[in-house]
């Protein structure tokens, strides 16, 4: 089990991921690490991390602040929209993000995601960081052109 | 920052195409979305100005086949290249793995790549990179064009690092995936984390 399985397990166990029609955990980078659903999670995760970098560059220009850890970010109309919580696992930034549409009370929607953002952070914080994840050395020695070759060959390149 | 998964066999790499504006960015990774077969590609993303210059980022996931054994993802993204948006620029060289840095070969285009080079350096340096150590293609694009500086002139205004380099013209295709190769291999050599 590594972190992607818990916190999988986290939101079917207490079908968290029923909620909206996007749920998703993403790393800083914009790497997702669970959604409710595979189709285009990959872009959903670079456009969140790429609004909330941008939203915390904005707010640093009237404020001293550099931790953002207590801060929503919504961008919404009365009954769709998108709303970003912070979610600190092992310590490192995550972000929990909902995408949602015809909902009819987004504000309930808005305070059980934050119960979910707290509830998963006292879950994750039961677990021990994977050991695999502080590896030392190089994961790949050597990679001869022949194999990155063989690698693009399958994108049809 | 590279992600491994080691439970699920996969590698994420983050690689950034930067250089000046105009300089052929956006037309790289709109040549790979191009040639490259349907399942295998994400959606690609732009946020661009109304008169489609890169305004935030251009986005591409790419799925590549098992390198011994683990599945490779590359996430490219692009810079927008105008002077004004460096704030945007810093952003998305957060947790970069490689940089593919395209220049304008065009002789009037120098300046422009100087201080674009520069700028990569300064936004590396503030993030805490060693700019020894980040994997870092050159590409000298345009090399169609009427006008251009010599490949031994862009090598040493542009190249004292003696960075891997191609010539390209992304517009027709040329260099594109030759550039692109080149860094995914730099960027694989220097994921952290033995097996």
């Amino acid at each position: 089990m590594n972190l992607n399985s818990h916190i999988k397990d986290f939101f079917f166990e207490n079908e968290f991921d029923k909620l909206a029609e996007d749920i998703s955990i993403i790393r800083k980078d914009g790497i997702p690490v669970f959604s409710n659903r595979n189709q285009s999670s990959v872009t959903i995760g670079a456009l969140i991390s790429g609004l909330w970098q941008a939203s915390e560059s904005l707010s640093k220009q009237v404020t001293e602040k550099d931790r953002f850890k207590d801060y929503r970010l919504a961008f919404d109309s009365s009954d769709q929209g998108v709303y970003v919580l912070p979610v600190f696992i092992f310590d490192d930034l995550y972000f929990l993000s909902a995408i949602y549409n015809k909902e009819r009370n987004p504000g309930k929607l808005k305070s059980q995601l934050r119960l979910i953002k707290s509830s998963l952070e006292i879950y994750m914080s039961g677990f021990k960081k994977n050991k695999s994840e502080s590896r030392e050395g190089y994961l790949f020695e050597d990679i001869t052109d022949e194999e990155i070759d063989s690698m693009f060959k399958v994108s049809g390149i | 920052m590279s992600f491994v998964n080691y439970h699920t066999k996969e590698v994420n790499c983050k690689i950034v195409y930067y250089g000046p504006g105009l300089g052929g960015k956006t037309t790289n990774i709109q040549h790979v979305y191009k040639r490259t077969a349907g399942n295998n590609k994400g959606k690609m993303v732009t946020l661009n100005t109304e008169n489609e210059r890169t305004l935030f980022f251009d986005f591409l996931p790419l799925d590549l086949a098992e390198i011994r054994g683990f599945k490779t993802r590359m996430h490219l993204y692009t810079v927008p290249g105008q002077v004004i948006y460096e704030a945007s620029r810093k952003l998305i060289l957060r947790g970069v793995d490689g940089v593919v840095f395209v220049a304008d070969s065009q002789v009037d285009k120098m300046e422009a790549n100087l201080e674009s080079f520069q700028g990569l350096k300064n936004n590396l340096k503030e993030q805490g990179y060693d700019l020894e150590r980040v994997p870092i293609v050159m590409q000298w694009n345009k090399r169609d064009l009427p006008n251009i500086a010599s490949v031994q002139e862009l090598e040493k205004k542009l190249n004292e690092y003696d960075f891997p380099s191609f010539e390209a013209c992304a517009l027709k295709g040329e260099g594109v995936f030759e550039t692109l190769k080149s860094i995914s291999k730099y960027v694989l050599l220097n994921i952290k984390g033995g097996l």
